[in-house]
């Protein structure tokens, strides 16, 4: 198996996407608001945000599927004026039930064969022996897992540079979740591949980013990698009697427990927390409640 | 090109009820339609025994007879010119072709209307085309790809399947004439001219094309941008056009110019059975057309890149 972190240790990581000031607005409904975001050769960037952030119009402008104002870079391309060029080396899903009803597995793998020069066909079919999943069946009589894992064993078996992925585990059940992570991994990714990925579950693909990044309203909230989390963000929980003096070290989160109430921090001294308790880093779901919600408790003195 | 092949073949594949079984149907009730008219009603359509025999005629300037009575056919045509008796043969035969051939091309006709104005709609509505739009295939290709489609594919896999009718009908009627104790080789053969048939229905295809290229482009265009139904985007603006014409100029100019120059013609080069048609008289018609054709393309093609989902 691949390490993540032999990819994120690289010491002149080449930025495969690069976007400056990107905006975007559906009428006056200001949807991304000048953004700026670079991402390198051999990452795995969680794109989390909540329902409208502005997550999927990013990914979007990425590949060329929405007109912005700013500029975009992937691969060196424009994605509006070269997207069937850029499209050889990068790979999206969209969502889980995009693939088309009518279409038979066999019909899909041989129209990706045919338009995609980076397509692998007898690794297609040889990642789809080991599911349940038949060639002469029509998409319509598969599952919404087996769907995902025949989007996926046709992703797979693109040679791109990075693969995009839209909340690609949505309405599927953790066992697919798990095994749609664990093939991603294990199966696809190398020093030489570059993940995007959007979802909900930010619990689950955790493990799984080198990078992280919060959009919420439009622009960006945090944007680290996974490894500065444990220097940049801490947790620490506190009896009742110690509220008020973790209270005063103005932490962006706070939430009650039995017993007590866990505190979030940024960009804090560890030393000046010690009094308080022990510290953790914040798990990235806690950190993304804390950095979607700071009115709760954030602030206070 | 090989890009070309695979999005025809992948239109077939989405539509094979319309492109395959439909037609399949066709052949098997027409077929099942000659055959009754051939055992109980003595006829195939305008083909019957009674016009196709004839005695000797007077006329002596007929160079071109047939004669049954005494089971001795006398065919001679060297002299090229044509008898009315060897007309009304030739012309009874290929109505028959003809009808056949209609009821192919109608429903074609049916068939690519709906699928223009349906294909760049539903894959909008199933939201697939984002499946579509994850492979390195341009809009333009998928655009022009489905074009051909309906302008050229589908009306020649009818055509195709109107000819093995036709074939069909053609033994039928010598065999008609064999049971009649009549030489179908005298008969019969020498009225068909199949290859010529064929080929002018051919060459119809490009014809017609060629005069609904626009309305064609037009029908694209509205599957492109409809959000709930392609067919009202269509008629609508056409209809709203004519009428605020009529109402504030009290003038026709609008339907006029288009029935004369985009349909009328059309319709008179499949109802004359003829691709004798001088296209020099027509050109700036079809220069038009062809320039209103790339503008309503590059419509669509915009409106596949950048307002191709239903719900924004």
């Amino acid at each position: 198996m691949y390490s993540k972190t032999d990819s994120a240790t690289q010491a002149t990581p080449t930025i495969l996407v690069n976007a400056h000031g990107l905006t975007k607005k559906y009428g006056k409904h200001l949807v991304l608001d000048n953004i700026d975001l670079q991402i390198a050769k051999g990452r795995i960037v969680g794109l989390i945000g909540p329902n409208g952030a502005g997550k999927t119009t990013v990914l979007k402008a990425l590949l060329g599927l929405t007109s912005f104002q700013g500029d975009i870079s992937v691969l060196g391309m424009d994605p509006v004026k070269q997207r069937t060029e850029l499209l050889q080396q990068v790979c999206f899903i969209a969502d889980t039930a995009i693939l088309p009803r009518w279409l038979k597995v066999s019909e899909a793998l041989e129209y990706v064969d045919k338009v995609h020069p980076q397509f692998d066909l007898s690794k297609a079919r040889q990642t789809l022996s080991t599911t349940s999943i038949g060639l002469s069946q029509r998409i319509s009589q598969l599952s919404k897992g087996m769907v995902t894992q025949l989007h996926l064993a046709l992703v797979m078996a693109i040679d791109a540079k990075i693969l995009v992925l839209d909340e690609p585990t949505l309405g599927l059940d953790i066992l697919y979740r798990k095994q749609f992570y664990s093939s991603l991994l294990n199966d696809y990714f190398n020093r030489d591949r570059t993940i995007i990925i959007t979802t909900h579950q930010v619990e689950e693909i955790e493990a799984l980013l080198t990078d992280l990044i919060f959009i919420h309203h439009g622009r960006l909230v945090l944007n680290c990698e996974m490894d500065a989390l444990e220097s940049n963000f801490f947790e620490i929980e506190t009896t009742p009697e110690k509220v008020d003096e973790a209270r005063a070290l103005q932490p962006i989160s706070e939430r009650s427990t039995l017993g007590g109430s866990v505190f979030i921090y940024e960009n804090i001294a560890k030393e000046k927390l010690a009094a308080l308790g022990p510290s953790r880093t914040p798990s990235v779901a806690d950190l993304f409640v804390a950095k979607m919600q700071p009115s709760q408790g954030a602030g206070h003195e | 090109m090989n890009n070309y092949l695979t999005l025809i073949n992948r239109e077939f594949r989405e539509h094979r009820n319309a492109f395959v079984i439909t037609p399949l149907v066709m052949m098997a009730l027409v077929t099942a339609a000659m055959l009754f008219a051939l055992t109980f009603m003595g006829s195939i359509g305008d083909f019957s025994y009674e016009k196709i025999t004839h005695t000797q005629s007077d006329n002596t300037e007929s160079h071109v007879s047939i004669q049954f009575d005494n089971n001795t056919s006398v065919m001679n045509n060297e002299n090229k010119t044509m008898s009315s008796q060897y007309y009304d043969n030739q012309k009874i035969i290929d109505n028959g072709l003809y009808a056949i051939h209609s009821t192919f091309i109608v429903t074609a006709f049916f068939v690519v209307l709906f699928y223009l104005l349906g294909t760049l709609f539903n894959d909008r509505k199933d939201r697939s085309i984002l499946f579509w739009k994850s492979m390195p295939v341009s809009e333009l290709q998928t655009v022009t790809a489905k074009l051909f489609v309906g302008l050229i594919a589908i009306p020649l896999t009818y055509t195709l399947a109107s000819w093995s009718i036709q074939l069909l009908y053609s033994i039928a009627a010598m065999v008609f004439a064999s049971n009649l104790e009549h030489d179908p080789w005298l008969a019969i053969w020498p009225f068909l001219d199949l290859p010529r048939t064929f080929a002018t229905q051919f060459g119809l295809i490009f014809i017609v094309g060629l005069w609904v290229l626009p309305l064609s482009a037009w029908l694209l265009t509205a599957s492109a941008l409809a959000k709930r139904s392609p067919f009202l985007v269509a008629i609508v603006p056409i209809v709203a056009l004519i009428m605020v014409e009529r109402l504030i100029f009290g003038t026709d100019y609008f339907i006029d110019w288009v029935g004369k120059n985009f349909a009328i013609e059309s319709l008179t080069a499949l109802a004359s059975r003829s691709v004798e048609i001088d296209v020099s008289n027509y050109l700036a018609t079809v220069i038009f057309g062809i320039v209103i054709t790339h503008f309503l393309l590059t419509i669509t093609v915009w409106l596949r890149n950048h307002r191709f989902e239903i719900d924004t």
